[in-house]
């Protein structure tokens, strides 16, 4: 047996043209984000950010702010309310160079919130009183180098963090992430070649879409909150240590202006609900807390350096593989070891305290898949190998080579017995045209006198392992007498890849209803947290809650069809006859809402009829489920590609992305259109990251110069001027229910440094200094 | 330093520290004169307020979405803040926070598709003015096939591109996959939609040659 779940036929599931369930809301605009919630009453709050890369704050006089017209209430980072010490400590995971703090007197970033918070009438009102205080900063130095900071002579930034260094400290010892598999000496002693050379990537911004904010207001012993975030279970949990567990805390999560992935939001979903709670509480009015500026100062991919030695044998083998690298994030080496039968791997990861604000990871790491990309074009190219060769003869899982995968995983799992990179290859190669377009470096000039470039990415195609996932996941279904049909009961914050839909089309064949009669609103504070919400685990996590939820009350709609009994409570207990009397459940079947003897179909009724008469006589078809996936041991066995055609101009530098193929095995495609969005979002959001994102620092004074839509570029609709084609592919190997494989965060990633070799192909020159801008380019080809 | 040196100054922080109204207090009022297609309701959150405190300001008159508004505007006041925070149509976003970069607060006026973010309220006295609310309330067909080719994830920039499909149906009845390129090349999508709209404007653009 599998050790997923199937169905025997597939309806909902897999077609194409099913209308979104968020689809008429987002069109028509109609649909609410939390910037669009608006109370009677209410008040507007905004922070001061600092405009002092690294500075403490001497003395702070906000006397001025509080007189001015309009100003409520100010809150300052000496107020009372910090009476515990631990309150004001929000570290970022141990990943993160950052101290980010709830309110700070001391800013570690020009931009960071420090000093005091206002709230007025308006935010016009907040934005005048803003600049009103005086303030006495002790100016500090500051690093944005990760490298740099921990260089032997590097300035102590957090002195009364870490006296001698600015490695950070992972409770009491200093963090360096480590992955380090097999003997790398060894490894690198049997090769034929060894290879090493660098690479860095500068750090990005989400770059939008919708600011940062929070509603919150106080009804009494209730409070309510409108908070913009992927995970409102744990704004509730937040909110109840601050406010007290004697509040009934519910908060609600509206459409969510992109924000891909949560985990560089944490700082920011956890204060700033408290910071609009605080207000809200003091004021006695509804306030809606503003961060403007959030979607450039906050979230993001860090800035990493890595350097690389990689040693191979001439037929493509790669044995050892070791990388140094100081990132200002999270360690990078795991999806090397996951997809690869590369045995020997060491990998370390500096991370220092800089001055740049916390960026962790959204749409998942370029970092890794930068490293994985990097390691397998030097490869393809040292040895003049097809880089499609190289990639087979390496592929595998934890150091071990396919076919153990597949005595070992595979057969004793009931996995289906295919290869994955293999498919992946086979579809994509032959949509690209491949092998009429591949050439070696530098050796095809078009009549346009620009330098013709492809090259060839291929990753895993990931989910995450279940048994990291420590949320709740609860979930209930309501069969309904009037319409909707089919309701289900669970709150998670969408996060726009269609999920909504995902669980409808499940449940409805999971039931045997029609799609149409299935609603999920994600936003109702139904008790019930889904879970739902990051795509890394979307599918992992929520769809076997989904399953089991929906084949209980399949399962008790079937059973109290067929069984008489008695129902209600003294005085008004009811006979109530079985609807199929003389059968048994297994004796019945529902197809499009239609319940119906299998041995005579005109014996039928209509759900809606059944459930209308069960709910009269006191029997509501109602199923809830907590269960979640719990594996021993996940292995990666999907795998994805992309290929990528370009155009370089010689004289300008620029490169032109013309033509763009991805193939991806999605386990199973429960929702063809939003794998496509998704492969389609991917694609632009990775080669605008390897291509031209990045935040532009001025060296002198510390501060971003490019922190709006008018500087920062990130890829628009022209960007891609070619082709973009889509093969998706079916092998079942992924563990989530139906075999299902996560496509929503792998793709973006695993684009972002295809470019280097495209532009290798095209140059002849490395450039592994992302993102790769024309002055690069230019530089490479000694033009510059 | 200066103290906001690190944000370059967008043109609604401009005309806001141009001090061209005193006290930057208060909001100006509004008189609906017919309500219907204004903004929307919920369950769990009203509508915009409509505040009457200002005094001394112009009134211009709108025609949006059918409907007939007087509005008290302050002069520096974007249309994109009239028509969102005043009279509550919430599809117009502001991605770019005022920068003119991204598209999101994209509305139809007299025909064009225009930025209303760096557009003047007081500059739009008489004006007709349809937004993505209007268009759907209209059921156009792009509603459907902008659904129904999943022309959106998040959302957040999709009333934007509406606007701006539904203005270049509006001149080109028949649009290649360069105009409707060319046309949708100033709104900004952060998931990439951007391919997903070409099918679904020449599929509306036949559905309205039929109907013809």
């Amino acid at each position: 047996m599998p050790v997923y779940t199937t169905l025997s036929s597939y309806t909902a599931i897999g077609k194409t043209g099913v209308r979104r369930k968020d689809g008429y809301e987002k069109v028509s605009g109609t649909g609410l984000y939390t910037r669009d919630v608006y109370l009677p009453g209410m008040l507007y709050a905004k922070m001061y950010l600092s405009p002092y890369p690294h500075a403490r704050i001497k003395s702070l006089d906000t006397k001025a702010v509080e007189a001015y017209p309009g100003v409520k209430s100010v809150f300052r980072y000496d107020d009372g309310w910090f009476k515990d010490a631990r309150w004001r400590n929000f570290e970022l995971w141990v990943f993160s160079h950052q101290i980010e703090q709830l309110l700070a007197q001391e800013a570690n970033w020009a931009g960071e919130p420090a000093g005091f918070v206002v709230c007025a009438d308006t935010p016009r009102i907040c934005d005048e009183a803003l600049k009103l205080a005086k303030i006495e900063w002790e100016i500090l130095p500051f690093e944005l180098d990760p490298e740099k900071a921990v260089a032997p002579n590097a300035v102590i930034l957090q002195p009364h963090v870490n006296a001698g260094t600015n490695v950070r400290h992972s409770g009491s010892q200093l963090f360096e992430g480590y992955e380090v598999h097999g003997d790398v000496e060894k490894g690198f002693a049997e090769s034929d070649k060894i290879v090493e050379f660098r690479w860095t990537e500068d750090e990005t911004t989400v770059a939008g879409v919708e600011a940062l904010s929070c509603v919150a207001v106080f009804r009494g012993e209730y409070l309510e909150v409108w908070a913009h975030n992927q995970i409102p279970m744990r704004t509730t949990n937040i909110l109840k240590q601050y406010f007290g567990n004697h509040l009934h805390i519910h908060v609600h999560a509206l459409y969510q202006g992109a924000q891909f992935g949560h985990e560089n939001w944490i700082v920011y979903f956890t204060w700033f609900p408290i910071m609009a709670c605080i207000f809200a509480q003091r004021t006695k009015k509804p306030v809606k807390f503003l961060y403007d500026q959030s979607y450039f100062h906050a979230g993001g991919y860090e800035h990493g350096a890595h350097n690389l030695k990689v040693g191979f044998k001439k037929d493509g083998t790669i044995l050892a593989v070791q990388d140094r690298s100081v990132r200002a994030g999270a360690e990078v080496h795991g999806k090397l070891w996951e997809g690869t039968s590369i045995p020997h791997l060491f990998g370390t990861t500096q991370i220092p305290y800089i001055n740049r604000p916390a960026a962790i990871n959204y749409r998942h790491g370029m970092r890794s898949c930068g490293l994985w990309n990097n390691v397998f074009f030097r490869v393809a190219a040292e040895t003049g190998l097809d880089p499609h060769v190289v990639a087979m003869k390496n592929d595998g899982c934890r150091g071990h080579s396919i076919s153990w995968v597949d005595e070992n995983v595979k057969k004793p799992k009931g996995f289906p017995m295919v290869n994955s990179l293999e498919a992946v290859f086979k579809a994509g190669k032959d949509a690209f045209g491949w092998d009429e377009k591949y050439h070696a470096p530098g050796a095809r000039v078009l009549p346009n006198g620009k330098l013709h470039g492809v090259s060839m990415v291929h990753s895993i195609a990931w989910s995450p392992d279940p048994n990291n996932y420590f949320r709740t996941n609860q979930m209930g279904i309501n069969i309904q007498r009037q319409t909707p049909l089919v309701r289900i009961l669970a709150r998670h914050a969408d996060g726009g890849w269609n999920h909504e839909s995902t669980i409808c089309r499940v449940v409805a064949d999971e039931i045997g209803v029609k799609y149409e009669d299935v609603e999920f609103r994600p936003f109702d504070d139904t008790g019930l947290d889904s879970g739902a919400g990051e795509g890394s685990g979307g599918l992992v996590r929520t769809l076997p809650m989904a399953i089991d939820a929906a084949r209980k009350i399949r399962a008790l709609v079937l059973a109290q069809c067929t069984t008489p009994a008695k129902s209600g409570t003294e005085p008004k207990v009811v006979d109530v006859p079985a609807q199929f009397p003389g059968l048994k459940p297994e004796d019945l079947d529902i197809k499009e809402g239609i319940i119906f003897e299998k041995a005579r179909p005109e014996n039928r009724k209509t759900l809606q009829q059944v459930a209308d008469y069960h709910w009269q006589n006191y029997q509501p078809f109602i199923a809830f489920s907590g269960s979640q996936m719990h594996l021993e041991e996940v292995y990666d066995m999907g795998r994805q590609a992309t290929w990528i055609e370009v155009e370089v101009d010689p004289e300008t530098g620029e490169i032109e992305i013309k033509t763009v193929v991805n193939s991806n095995d999605v386990g199973k495609c429960i929702d063809p259109e939003g794998v496509n969005g998704q492969q389609y979002g991917g694609t632009y959001m990775g080669l605008s990251h390897g291509r031209q994102d990045a935040k532009v620092y001025d060296p002198a004074t510390g501060i971003v110069l490019n922190d709006n839509l008018v500087d920062y570029k990130w890829f628009s609709f022209n960007d891609i001027t070619g082709p973009m084609h889509q093969c998706i592919i079916e092998s079942g190997l992924g563990y989530a229910p139906y075999g299902a494989i996560g496509i929503g965060e792998s793709l973006g990633a695993v684009a972002a440094t295809v470019l280097a070799g495209a532009v290798y192909n095209a140059t002849g020159k490395w450039i592994t200094d992302f993102p790769i801008t024309p002055d690069k380019v230019l530089k490479a080809m000694g033009k510059i | 330093m200066p103290k906001e040196s690190f944000s370059a100054v967008s043109r609604r922080k401009f005309l806001k520290d141009a001090g061209l109204m005193a006290g930057g207090a208060s909001m100006a009022g509004v008189a609906p004169v017919t309500a219907e297609g204004s903004g929307q309701t919920s369950a769990n959150v009203a509508t915009v307020p409509l505040e009457t405190a200002a005094t001394g300001s112009p009134r211009i008159k709108l025609m949006v979405n059918g409907a007939e508004y007087e509005v008290q505007v302050d002069p520096e006041e974007s249309l994109r803040d009239c028509l969102r925070e005043k009279l509550g149509y919430l599809s117009i976003k502001d991605m770019c926070l005022g920068y003119g970069a991204c598209g999101s607060c994209t509305v139809i006026m007299d025909g064009r598709p225009i930025l209303s973010c760096l557009t003047l309220a007081i500059e739009c006295d008489g004006k007709k003015i349809q937004t993505a609310e209007g268009i759907a309330l209209a059921r156009h067909p792009l509603i459907e096939t902008y659904i129904m080719n999943h022309c959106m994830q998040c959302g957040y920039c999709t009333p934007g591109f509406l606007c701006t499909s539904k203005a270049l149906l509006d001149r080109n009845p028949d649009p290649a996959e360069a105009d409707i390129r060319e046309a949708l090349g100033g709104n900004l999508c952060r998931c990439a939609t951007y391919i997903r709209h070409i099918p679904a404007v020449q599929q509306a653009a036949r559905t309205l040659k039929e109907g013809m």
